[in-house]
């Protein structure tokens, strides 16, 4: 059974993206794991990783969810388990029954979990795996960074992410100069950019005030309505599709101008409910209103801070990175 | 301050053996000359003495050239002159006068608070007191003396007006004089530098003149003086508040408009109900109500009979005494044998008592005299529904039967059109509270009535705290440069208060949260401790009912996770982990630093009710346990706490003796700025703290 380690120098590096890439192709039956998770999944008092969930939907896995992933923090895994090799065995062994292809997932981060042999370079000696780093950036970070790894003097492989096809090209020649495997690449794919808007309500742990039917939005832009109804109307960036709103719970005047096409959701700032009748024109035309307790600047800055993630039901996603990806495991 | 000192101390200002007025004028429709003139029309008999340096004669009296050409000392010493010359000459004003009053504006109100500090200095020196500034001078009918640049012919009543505002004070008089009414003294005492409402007040209470107190106010910097200058009101004197600033709006206009700070309108509104002031929603209710008062008697009892020739009429003011509280009487065998002989016939004796429309000047008479005989009927509403004739009659006889009997309030409604206009202005001219809403006379009716209402606030009963172990954790939070407790140390502050705090622990690391919940027993709660996460359940920090020890596990790493991914730069102090409560109500107790009353307490039911209805209501610490019950039956959802749709009554004593214990918590630890219990969960039987956040005073 072929065994990955997908792993990445950087966060945002497109880990999930590209895993997902290689199960989409391959027509085997797929495994996964996420030994340490970065994205916590916290549902019915159990503990996994947003990753985890959308492999195990997406390819209909039986384990339950908390199985794909040890823990999140040092300190519980260390605590409940005396052995770490041990339990990354064990839950190999169980996740991978009845699978042709096991897909493993490393942290955001290189080092992370190295202490408690969970980062990616202790999973894929306790698994005999082979080592795929994604990359991303321009060709010079890029290059940097397979330098890096060329250095560690391991036996690993690259997959380019974000890259177009002459970069890609340019870049496979040189990698495999310095001894590095390339497996191809995915070019730009603009509908990942894209978030919906339960998730955010999840991330942001907002109260879902109206609008509820309108969850499954996607949100393309952010435009921070601080401004008069008539300068909002005539800013180009309200002129945008698919944006998130946000704004003060107070601002009935500019709740009720933004709840119209091209809005995804609103989110309510100050912790401040508005009037009836904006809440049924929001529940009428399924825009959700999130109401969120800290002010419009902490806001946004929770709002920028949320990374775009795949979720299972996200079809559209799914299929452009089938469609689009360009990647040859041999 | 003792009000005996008051009342001596301020005779001089309400009743001045002389007055100096400084800027005299000799130019007519000057403020200098103005004032000049209306004291000596006031048919004042003290010795004036008008100041203004080109000497000559003012209205026939000597002007000086200067205060110091003066050889007695003055009991009030008027300034007519602007801000700026005021600020030069102050001190040699000060020197010679018990009283000043500064009429120019031009200080605080504008930000001028250096000049404004400059005059109180100057009279503090001198041992002279401030009227003003900002201000359009005093009336008092003891004197008698108008010494204001108001109209000059004002009526001597029993009214005394306060007023914050100027302007509005100079339209009362117009307004009273319209209506009939006179005034014992009206006082304007704009930007309260020195002398305030409180002083003038405890001189009001004692003076014999006056018997109700109309007072205006926009913000109060003393709240705690003036309310317990309220609750030493004598019974036999009246005071009505109108508190303007009530919206946002409104409370920025007074800010620009006289320097004073407005503090939170529901504070003052919880203020008022605390000590039992009637608060006037408008101008027009403030001076129905004051007139009403003034000419009235107090009612000796709470049945009220309502007197009409229209049915419409009688129901809508059966609705309005409804709204208003008010006991319709309803003894249908005392209301048959006093009303039935002279019961027209289709007429009806039950209270709304209806003489029908055919009733006249002679029925009305002869039910209205059969009211005021009747001794179990203690306030009369005599309403007419002007038919178009008979306008002299009517107005003849209700003025006749008033006349007649005085002793029990009654109050008349008359509507229709020019006749029942005539009949209103004949009834107000003879000092009768007459109007041409039914509304108006309702709530006059119930003005009167709370006007003598005794509020009993109940008393304080001692209590027992751990005063040092309080101090210890505040002072090392404050030893620390933290103005936010820790939600630990602030539910062992509440415990030590005597709070039923369900045990709780602070673990560290996963192994002491483990050891924590399996010594309290499962299920329990665990939440994020960090005084830069106030609100937990907003990052994630907080899980519940968790029942073995893999989920403890679990809910630890959920919980660290989350809140370094939300609020990176936390430094979290561990995980609390304490016992899962039970359902009950959830009640929020809360307590605030106001800027006017200090620390108050709040209550309100939990989550929606708060957040969303803002049900809440509020009181001045500390609060004695009897005004915590009027406290928790102001709020719409306090039917829930006491017993709704078959559930049992839920421990109310359990809630009151918790707010209680909150207020004498922050009375005594002023340092303790906001607190809030969210939630305390209410039982059949006690209440228990689930979280708690304090803030406290950090000197930076």
């Amino acid at each position: 059974m072929k065994k990955i380690v997908i792993a990445s120098l950087n966060k945002n590096a497109g880990k999930t993206t590209v895993a997902l890439a290689i199960a989409l192709k391959s027509m085997a039956k797929i495994g996964y794991m996420k030994p340490f998770g970065d994205n916590p999944y916290y549902k019915g008092k159990k503990l996994s990783d947003y990753d985890a969930f959308l492999f195990k939907e997406l390819f209909g896995i039986e384990n339950a969810i908390e199985e794909f992933c040890i823990g999140l923090h040092h300190s519980k895994i260390e605590h409940f388990y005396e052995n770490i090799k041990d339990e990354i065995l064990k839950r190999y062994e169980s996740l991978s029954k009845g699978k042709e292809m096991f897909i493993i997932e490393s942290n955001e981060y290189i080092w992370r979990g190295a202490s408690i042999k969970l980062d990616a370079i202790s999973i894929s000696e306790i698994l005999d795996a082979n080592l795929i780093f994604v990359l991303n950036g321009d060709y010079h970070e890029i290059m940097d960074k397979a330098h890096y790894i060329s250095k560690m003097k391991k036996k690993a492989g690259i997959i380019l992410n974000m890259v177009e096809k002459e970069e890609a090209e340019r870049i496979k020649e040189n990698v495999e100069e310095i001894g590095l495997d390339y497996f191809g690449y995915i070019p730009y794919i603009e509908k990942l950019k894209t978030i919906k808007v339960k998730y955010v309500a999840e991330k942001l742990f907002a109260k879902v005030i109206a609008g509820e039917s309108g969850l499954d939005r996607y949100i393309e832009n952010i435009f921070i309505a601080a401004l008069s109804v008539p300068e909002i109307k005539r800013h180009p960036d309200f002129k945008k599709r698919n944006k998130l709103i946000i704004t003060g719970g107070d601002r009935s005047d500019v709740i009720a101008a933004c709840i119209e096409n091209g809005t995804s959701c609103i989110i309510l700032t100050n912790n401040i409910i508005p009037s009836a009748n904006i809440i049924a024109k929001a529940n009428e035309k399924e825009i959700p209103l999130l109401s969120l307790r800290p002010d419009t600047y902490t806001v946004a800055k929770l709002v920028e801070n949320i990374q775009p993630v795949i979720l299972p039901d996200e079809k559209e996603k799914i299929e452009e990175i089938k469609n689009m990806e360009r990647i040859e495991i041999t | 301050m003792c009000k005996d000192i008051h009342l001596v101390h301020l005779e001089a200002l309400f009743n001045p053996r002389n007055v100096a007025v400084v800027g005299a004028s000799h130019h007519k429709g000057k403020i200098g000359h103005t004032v000049v003139k209306n004291i000596i029309e006031s048919e004042y008999k003290g010795k004036i003495y008008p100041i203004n340096p080109k000497g000559g004669e003012i209205l026939g009296l000597k002007v000086y050239k200067s205060i110091s050409e003066i050889d007695e000392e003055i009991d009030v010493s008027i300034i007519t002159v602007p801000s700026k010359i005021v600020e030069e000459i102050i001190e040699e004003i000060a020197k010679k006068s018990k009283f000043i009053i500064v009429i120019a504006s031009g200080f605080s109100e504008v930000g001028n608070v250096d000049g404004e500090r400059k005059l109180v200095n100057a009279a503090k020196k001198y041992n002279a007191r401030i009227l003003g500034p900002n201000v359009f001078g005093i009336y008092s009918a003891k004197a008698p003396i108008n010494a204001t640049f108001g109209p000059s012919k004002i009526k001597k009543g029993n009214i005394a007006v306060v007023s914050q505002s100027g302007a509005l004070g100079i339209a009362m008089i117009g307004k009273v004089a319209e209506e009939n009414i006179g005034l014992s003294s009206i006082v304007s005492i704009g930007n309260k530098a020195d002398l305030t409402e409180v002083e003038i007040l405890s001189y009001l209470f004692n003076d014999s003149i006056t018997k109700v107190i109309f007072l205006y106010i926009e913000g109060l910097e003393n709240g705690r003086e003036f309310l317990e200058i309220i609750r030493k009101k004598p019974d036999n004197k009246a005071i009505i508040v109108l508190k303007a600033g009530r919206s946002k709006v409104g409370a920025r206009a007074v800010a620009s408009h006289t320097g004073s700070l407005a503090g939170s309108d529901a504070v003052f509104g919880a203020a008022f109900r605390q000590v039992g002031i009637l608060r006037a929603e408008s101008l027009e209710d403030g001076l129905n109500w004051v007139t009403s008062i003034a000419s009235l008697p107090p009612p000796k009892g709470k049945n009220v009979v309502i007197v009409t020739n229209g049915g419409g009429l009688g129901v809508i003011a059966a609705d309005a005494c409804e709204k208003y509280g008010l006991h319709l009487f309803d003894d249908m065998e005392v209301l048959r044998k006093t009303f039935e002989d002279v019961m027209p016939e289709f007429g009806s004796y039950k209270n709304p008592v209806d003489i029908t429309g055919q009733a006249g000047g002679e029925e009305y008479k002869k039910a209205l005299e059969r009211a005021f005989n009747e001794s179990n009927i203690h306030a009369i509403l005599a309403l007419y529904c002007d038919r178009g004739n008979e306008i002299e009659e009517i107005g003849k006889a209700l003025i006749e039967v008033h006349k007649k009997y005085e002793n029990k309030p009654a109050l008349y409604t008359i509507f229709g059109g020019e006749g029942a206009s005539k009949i209103l202005q004949s009834l107000k001219k003879n000092k009768i509270p007459a109007f041409s809403d039914v509304e108006d006379a309702v709530s006059s009716l119930y003005a009167l009535y709370k006007a003598y209402e005794k509020k009993d606030e109940g008393k304080f009963e001692e209590i027992e705290m751990d005063e040092n172990g309080i101090e210890e954790i505040l002072n090392k939070a404050m030893n620390e440069g933290r103005s936010r407790l820790l939600s630990n140390e602030a539910k062992e502050i509440l415990r030590m208060a005597g709070l039923d705090v369900p045990e709780f622990y602070l673990a560290r690391n996963i192994k002491e949260a483990i050891r924590f919940a399996n010594k309290i027993g499962y299920p329990i709660a665990m939440k994020v401790v960090s005084e830069d996460i106030i609100h937990k359940t907003d990052v994630g920090g907080v899980v519940l009912n968790i029942e073995n020890e893999k989920e403890v596990g679990e809910a630890y790493e959920a919980i660290m996770e989350r809140c370094r991914r939300r609020v990176p730069k936390a430094n979290i102090k561990g995980i609390e982990v304490s016992k899962m409560l039970p359902k009950g109500i959830e009640v929020i107790i809360g307590s605030t630093t106001d800027a006017s009353f200090g620390k108050v307490v709040m209550f309100g039911l939990g989550g929606i009710y708060v957040e969303v209805m803002k049900d809440v209501s509020f009181r001045i610490a500390p609060v004695p346990k009897k005004e915590i019950g009027r406290m928790l039956r102001e709020v719409e959802s306090y039917p829930i706490l006491a017993g709704v749709r078959g559930e049992k009554r839920k421990d109310i004593d359990a809630v009151i003796d918790a707010i209680y214990r909150i207020g004498m918590l922050v009375t005594k630890f002023d340092k303790i700025m906001e607190l809030d219990i969210n939630p305390l969960i209410v039982y059949e039987k006690g209440a228990k703290v689930v979280d708690a956040r304090m803030l406290i005073k950090v000197k930076k």
